[in-house]
């Protein structure tokens, strides 16, 4: 066979959206592929790096991510400035740690004196990151969102709650905003609409699907980032064409594997390394899902992972970017004494042995038509054979029906347990007859002889009936399947209904969700 | 092409007898139909429904098995180009390169060092499965002893690399019972190597210099008789080796094309100058569709982000994570120590046990089941009743561990509160944060 490459065709792209103002303003999305998939589409933007900056000193941070930073974290302008004359910084990410109202609770007068500050020191874009609490956000973005007017700020988390106060400030003002919802393709859709009913302009929106720390939930990020970029590019759905934005620093950093020391968990090696390599590898991670603006915290795993993006686009070898430079010193830990003994057990790969096909239990029937042959030995392969369809449970039919869809199913459940109640009653009583006939046959000959004889004609016997059965069996599921599709039918009616979600319903969708 | 189960169906033996592993000849059809199962595993079936089964059977990318023992391992089997199509079924291993030319005291410890690298997590066991034998200078009896060594004292399986078929056959006779992965049949000794794998009943890597070359190889091998290969398209450029893996997967599942319908494997060592870079190319080939990846070694910080990403990718999306039900102890919690609740979700467990330690209030942490929902989804499916989660307070035996009677719900599910008093008669509610991050303040406030 010669090889074909089967290419993608994409019925949308994603919008692009501009960041920020003046020379160093920052254009990210436009793609039109999946994310690097170069040979069938374009990305005209790279995807973006945004180092985060705190509002407030950090308290609980490990010592690797805060070594780059010791002399600024209590100053967040320098913090910044740092930020992007030493580590190249594309954008800033003002996260407002302090304004939490579990927290601190400072005021949204503090938090904007904060921003102009920061403002003041950089002429990057800069991103303000609120505290995702919706009251408090909206109080301080909208503050915020006034008294720095024209600055094309980009203000989140915006969830549908706090959308209007947000919204309207920054259409106002001139900012744009990150639509942000809980992991879910619709939500995200939700927020989108309402910003777009508002009167935001589109070109202004960059989505935020929430970011699951590496090992704690990443996956349902990423599969929503797929599923987001799938609905934008191959169903062409415009609502969803948003570039999307991760905050995945602040997630990978606050995990327990990336602040404990050498000593609480040597095995995990260099603590610094450690958490470089997993901010790093949850970056590439979210490449790959489609991310276009990835907020991180080291200088380290910011150079390598803007490195990988230069190599994805551009091609060229990895050979040339150097490792992790580190700060801190080295550990030494003795990883030998701390290996388990290894265990050599290999186990022999066995064919399923005889015993284990009369394992399964016969039901009652057929264990008792069953039992005395089962003295004539070597049959168990007949025995287990027999017993099988006598046993209503393991149809095939009624396990294909035990995945299909609840609506039909009381109704034709009662109907097949009582058919096949019938059926392996009629079952039994062929199975006695057929042995009986054996045990007739056997006296006059060869016993070796009639069991053969007897398997074989208990075999064909049953596999008359059987094909019987499996034919009625047939019809009752195209009976069933046609039920099912009209079924499945009133209920699309149903959903189709464009109304704005209730909490309950939206409840509902989520339990789905964590069934699917 | 593909035939349904039913057409399938149709023309097993239909016997039932349970020899394929699944329980019903109706079964085994709709795995064949999806490509779970393979047609060799019915014992029954005539020749000439064989035939008619053969094209339409085979999985689109085939399940190699390789290695033996506890990090044995399946490779390939993938059904879909997105996990939340369905699932990806078999997790990317991880290879790290030995040379030939090390001395036993080194490779000694090497393993040993390797063998700390297993992490526990949601009752899995985290580990890099494979050691890549790497023949340095042609010397037979040092590449042969060294695959005994590792074969025979260490955990870990083999790929043996080598481009001399006298080294590579040293190899093989060495650890041929732990099922290594021969790499790599080339244009220039196909023959030989395919003679070499499948006398010994080996899994192969076919190394090629395109995905056009490799498809001329597989074609070749496979006329040989051999089925499980493993294929490197030799690309050793990130952009080069993303459009391959994506080119690769996409022919086999979506034009059925059975000459690249096998595993993949990836070199990130081969690909970079550091163990950190190598690291980050990993961490796409985990993601993009890599069978095997090998890198130039293990070490804790570098191969633990890779496992958490592996662990991430490979969840079955259909299936919620959960852990067991029960008591937990975090911080070494004494008899005076608060008492908290939640749910099964491995995810909030993950959450709000990493808290609680973060806290260093030592605490007892209630699991009760909830099927795996969070807490929220749980209440609201019923899962997380009041009277239930009384009921398991009251049975989990938590009562003899403590003092006091005090426990601390979520504040999501406040709302059971009442219910759970009727059950735990004297004791004290009390409802707490709804985010696990205020977890902390409020432990230490207490």
């Amino acid at each position: 066979m010669a090889f074909d490459f089967y290419k993608e065709s994409y019925a949308g792209s994603v919008k692009e959206i501009t960041l920020g103002k003046g020379d160093k303003a920052v254009t990210v999305g436009g793609e039109t592929s999946y994310p690097f998939y170069l040979f069938e589409g374009e990305m005209p933007n790279k995807p973006r790096i945004a180092m985060e900056i705190w509002d407030m000193a950090p308290e609980d941070w490990p010592e690797a991510a805060l070594a780059p930073f010791k002399d600024v974290v209590s100053d967040p302008a320098a913090w910044a400035k740092k930020c992007v004359d030493e580590f190249g910084a594309d954008m800033v990410v003002l996260q407002l740690k302090s304004t939490d109202p579990n927290g601190n609770n400072a005021s949204a007068d503090d938090a904007t004196a904060t921003v102009k500050k920061v403002l003041g020191a950089i002429d990057v874009p800069l991103i303000i990151w609120g505290t995702a609490n919706i009251e408090k956000d909206e109080e301080t973005l909208k503050k915020i969102s006034e008294e720095c007017q024209g600055e094309n700020l980009i203000l989140g988390p915006v969830e549908d709650k706090n959308h209007k106060g947000i919204g309207a400030s920054a259409m106002g003002f001139g900012h744009s905003l990150i639509s942000s919802s809980p992991i879910d393709v619709n939500l995200a859709k939700q927020v989108n609409i309402l910003l777009e009913n508002l009167g935001m302009p589109m070109d202004r929106i960059i989505v935020d699907p929430t970011t699951g720390g590496l090992g704690y939930g990443m996956e349902y990020s990423y599969s929503v980032m797929e599923r987001l970029r799938m609905a934008a590019m191959a169903q062409g759905d415009d609502k969803l064409q948003f570039p999307m934005i991760n905050n995945l620093g602040n997630e990978v950093w606050k995990c327990k594997e990336a602040k404990q020391t050498a000593d609480e968990a040597p095995t995990l090696g260099d603590p610094e390394k450690r958490g470089i390599l997993m901010e790093a590898t949850g970056a590439v991670t979210y490449l790959m899902a489609g991310s276009d603006v990835l907020i991180m915290r080291h200088p380290e795993s910011v150079r390598m992972v803007k490195a990988f993006i230069d190599l994805l686009s551009d091609g060229g070898s990895a050979g040339d970017i150097a490792g992790i430079g580190k700060q801190l010193d080295d550990v030494d830990i003795d990883f030998a004494s701390l290996a388990p003994a290894p265990d050599l057990t290999i186990e022999e790969e066995k064919k399923a042995a005889p015993a284990k096909k009369a394992a399964p239990k016969p039901a009652p029937e057929a264990s008792k038509a069953a039992a005395p042959k089962a003295e004539a030995k070597p049959a168990p392969k007949a025995e287990a054979k027999k017993e099988e369809p006598a046993k209503p449970v393991a149809d095939p039919e009624a396990e294909a029906k035990a995945k299909a869809e609840a609506e039909a199913k009381a109704k034709a459940d009662a109907e097949a347990a009582a058919k096949a109640k019938a059926e392996a009653a009629a079952k039994a009583k062929a199975d006695a007859e057929a042995k009986a006939k054996a045990e007739a046959e056997a006296k006059a000959k060869a016993e070796a002889d009639a069991k053969a004889k007897a398997e074989a004609d208990a075999r064909a016997k049953r596999e008359a009936e059987e094909e019987a059965v499996r034919q009625q069996r047939e019809k009752e599921r195209e009976e069933m399947a046609a039920k099912r599709a009209t079924a499945a039918k009133t209920e699309v009616t149903k959903t189709a209904a464009k109304v704005q979600k209730s909490k309950t319903s939206k409840m509902l969708n989520k339990l789905k969700r964590g069934r699917r | 092409m593909a035939l349904t189960g039913i057409q399938i169906f149709k023309l097993l033996p239909k016997t039932n007898c349970k020899e394929c592993g699944v329980p019903t000849c109706l079964a085994f059809a709709m795995n064949l139909a999806s490509g779970k199962a393979e047609l060799d595993s019915c014992p029954y079936v005539s020749d000439e429904a064989r035939e008619q089964l053969a094209e339409a059977s085979a999985p689109p990318i085939r399940p190699v098995p390789i290695g033996k023992g506890v990090r044995g391992f399946t490779v390939g089997g993938e059904t879909v180009m997105y996990r939340h199509e369905k699932t990806f079924y078999n997790a990317t291993a991880f290879a790290a390169v030995v040379a030939s030319d090390i001395s036993d005291a080194d490779l000694e410890k090497k393993l040993k060092v390797w063998n700390a690298f297993q992490f526990e997590r949601v009752g899995l066991n985290l580990r890099p499965q494979m050691a890549a034998l790497k023949d340095v200078n042609g010397d037979a009896a040092a590449f042969a002893k060294a695959a005994k060594t590792i074969a025979e004292t260490s955990e870990f399986n083999l790929v043996l690399m080598s481009d001399n078929a006298d080294v590579m056959k040293a190899g093989v006779e060495a650890c041929a019972s732990k099922r290594p992965l021969i790499y790599a049949a080339t244009d220039a000794n196909a023959d030989e190597y395919g003679a070499i794998a499948k006398d010994n009943e080996l899994p192969l890597a076919v190394k090629a210099d395109s995905i056009e070359g490799l498809v001329a190889l597989t074609e070749k091998l496979t006329g040989m008789g051999l089925k499980d290969l493993v294929i490197d398209s030799g690309s050793r450029e990130v952009k080069q080796a993303l459009e391959d893996q994506v080119a690769i997967r996409r022919a086999a599942l979506k034009n059925g094309n059975r000459s690249v319908g096998f595993p993949t494997i990836a070199f990130p060592c081969e690909m970079a100058s550091n163990l950190d870079m190598e690291t980050l190319i990993a961490g796409m080939f985990v993601a993009k569709y890599a069978g095997i990846v090998v890198l130039s070694d293990f070490t804790g910080e570098s191969i633990f982000p890779l496992l958490l990403e592996r662990l991430n990718i490979f969840t079955d999306p259909q299936r919620p994570m959960t852990v067991t039900e029960g008591i937990y102890e975090i911080n070494n919690p004494d008899e005076n120590s608060p008492v908290l609740v939640t749910t099964n979700f491995a995810l909030t467990y993950f959450i709000v046990s990493g808290e609680i330690e973060g806290s260093r209030v030592p605490s007892w942490l209630l699991i009760k089941d909830s099927e795996g929902l969070s807490v929220m989804t749980a209440w609201a499916a019923g899962k997380f009743a009041g009277d239930d989660v009384g009921v398991f307070v009251k049975k989990c035996g938590v009562a003899d561990k403590i003092k006091h009677q005090d426990i601390i719900i979520p504040g999501y599910a406040a709302a059971i509160a009442g219910d759970m008093e009727e059950e735990l008669p004297g004791w004290k509610i009390t409802v707490g944060p709804r985010e696990a991050a205020h977890i902390p303040a409020f432990l230490k406030a207490l």
